[in-house]
């Protein structure tokens, strides 16, 4: 006599190795070749894969739906040609302000005075030609030939200095002989001394000391309070190259 | 199809392309539909519509292989499911009716080769819905989204031993409700 069957012991006589289930799942097995209680599992497994077509009308509206949405989404993700031309933009907008930048630097050196020589005169030249007036380049002084840095000293539109007035009678030699360098020294020191020297006690012809131009072994100016200058760059109290009361930059220079 | 068809076909996709869009909504619809189908019979078809709105919303930032492919629209189509559960607050976990998944899904060439192949595939479908509801999801998107373990146990967020596990207890089930002609010939 045969009982019923007992579930437990159906389950435990279906072997199926993990690389079996595999393959059962991917469909890759054929009833008549699957494993002993199987063949019904496998021939189910592989009738899933007969699916209808979708509903015609159903797709025609869903892909609509679809072509709409994505269109709708492609402003976020710009095409290679657009990321280009915007690129391009950006450069040009770089250059754009890049050339601004250099001009109105430019224009700011050219008005201090602060460009090179000949670029100093292109700018006066051209400026001059819309009625603003650029300082011109300063000629190459004895300060410059002696490795200055001073700004250049506009050369016409000014006053004469007492600079001027010094350097016109260190180069007069007429009639001067011994005293020739103590009238220079003299007047250049209005009566202090300078570089370390009495009034006009230099031997040396007109009126120089060991250092050139009447300058001692300070640098601009700075031997002993020449010229009644202070000790600052130039002697002129806190004003950079010689400004000391804000009238011009070439006045109260001495070494002129 | 191969790797340089299924790259055109999604640059095609990708840009809006009717046709691209046509060919994987027709490889893709089907399964997508029989799997929330066993889940959600009444609400299916549009859980359906819903995942391929989704699939366009971010189709153009997918990246990968026709399998990746699949195994995201899977994902989207789990995630409808999921949602409309939580919204709903109901779980519809009963065998379905046969006359449910095959339901208005007729369409192109409708021979009678077809018929009956649908109708053995809706019933063994039918069959696989009878299983424990974690066995019947790793079924289902192992057999109609032809994916493999680890995409599975991505897209259930389970380890793939755990998918192995149950895909092995889901295989002897069907064996033994097979044996005891559950299924109708």
């Amino acid at each position: 006599m045969i009982g019923p069957r007992d579930p437990g012991d159906e389950m435990r006589n279906l072997l199926l190795d993990r690389d079996t289930a595999d393959r059962l799942l991917s469909r890759a097995v054929a009833p008549d070749d699957a494993p002993p209680g199987y063949a019904g599992v496998a021939g189910l497994l592989r009738s899933c894969a007969q699916l209808p077509p979708p509903d015609a009308v159903r797709e025609r509206a869903t892909i609509v739906a679809m072509t709409q949405r994505i269109r709708s989404h492609r402003p976020a993700t710009p095409s290679i040609h657009g990321r280009v031309a915007a690129g391009r933009s950006v450069r040009l907008k770089l250059v754009g302000v890049g050339v601004g930048a250099m001009l109105v630097g430019t224009s700011g050196l050219a008005f201090a005075g602060e460009l090179p020589a000949p670029a100093q005169r292109f700018a006066h030249t051209v400026f001059g030609s819309i009625g603003v007036d650029i300082p011109t380049p300063e000629l190459p002084s004895h300060h410059d030939a002696t490795g200055g840095s001073e700004p250049p000293t506009p050369s016409t539109g000014f006053p004469t200095t007492k600079g001027d007035e010094i350097s016109g009678l260190a180069r007069d030699h007429t009639g001067r002989t011994g005293e020739h360098g103590a009238l220079v020294s003299g007047e250049a020191s209005d009566g202090h001394g300078q570089a370390g020297q009495p009034h006009g006690q230099s031997d040396r012809p007109h009126g120089q000391s060991d250092q050139p131009h009447g300058r001692s072994s300070q640098p601009h100016g700075q031997s002993g309070q020449p010229h009644g200058q202070s000790d600052q760059p130039h002697g002129h109290a806190g004003e950079p190259h010689g400004r000391s009361d804000g009238t011009h930059p070439a006045q109260g220079r001495s070494h002129r | 199809m191969s790797i340089e068809a299924f790259e055109s076909v999604l640059s095609g996709a990708q840009a809006g392309a009717a046709w691209a869009l046509t060919i994987l909504y027709r490889d893709l619809q089907p399964r997508v539909l029989r799997y929330l189908a066993v889940r959600e019979p009444a609400e299916a078809e549009d859980l359906a519509s819903e995942v391929w709105l989704d699939v366009a919303a971010g189709i153009g930032r997918f990246r990968g292989d026709e399998d990746g492919f699949r195994a995201w629209v899977f994902t989207i189509a789990r995630r409808r499911l999921l949602d409309l559960r939580r919204r709903a607050s109901v779980r519809r976990d009963k065998p379905v009716p046969l006359e449910l998944l095959g339901g208005g899904d007729r369409g192109m060439g409708d021979v009678e080769g077809e018929a009956l192949a649908s109708l053995e595939a809706d019933a063994a479908i039918a069959l696989i819905a009878t299983l424990p509801p974690d066995q019947s999801d790793v079924v289902l998107l192992r057999v109609l989204g032809d994916l493999s373990v680890a995409d599975v146990a991505k897209i259930l967020g389970k380890r793939p031993g755990a998918i192995r596990a149950l895909q092995h207890r889901a295989l002897k089930g069907l064996a033994l409700k097979i044996s005891h002609g559950a299924v109708t010939e």
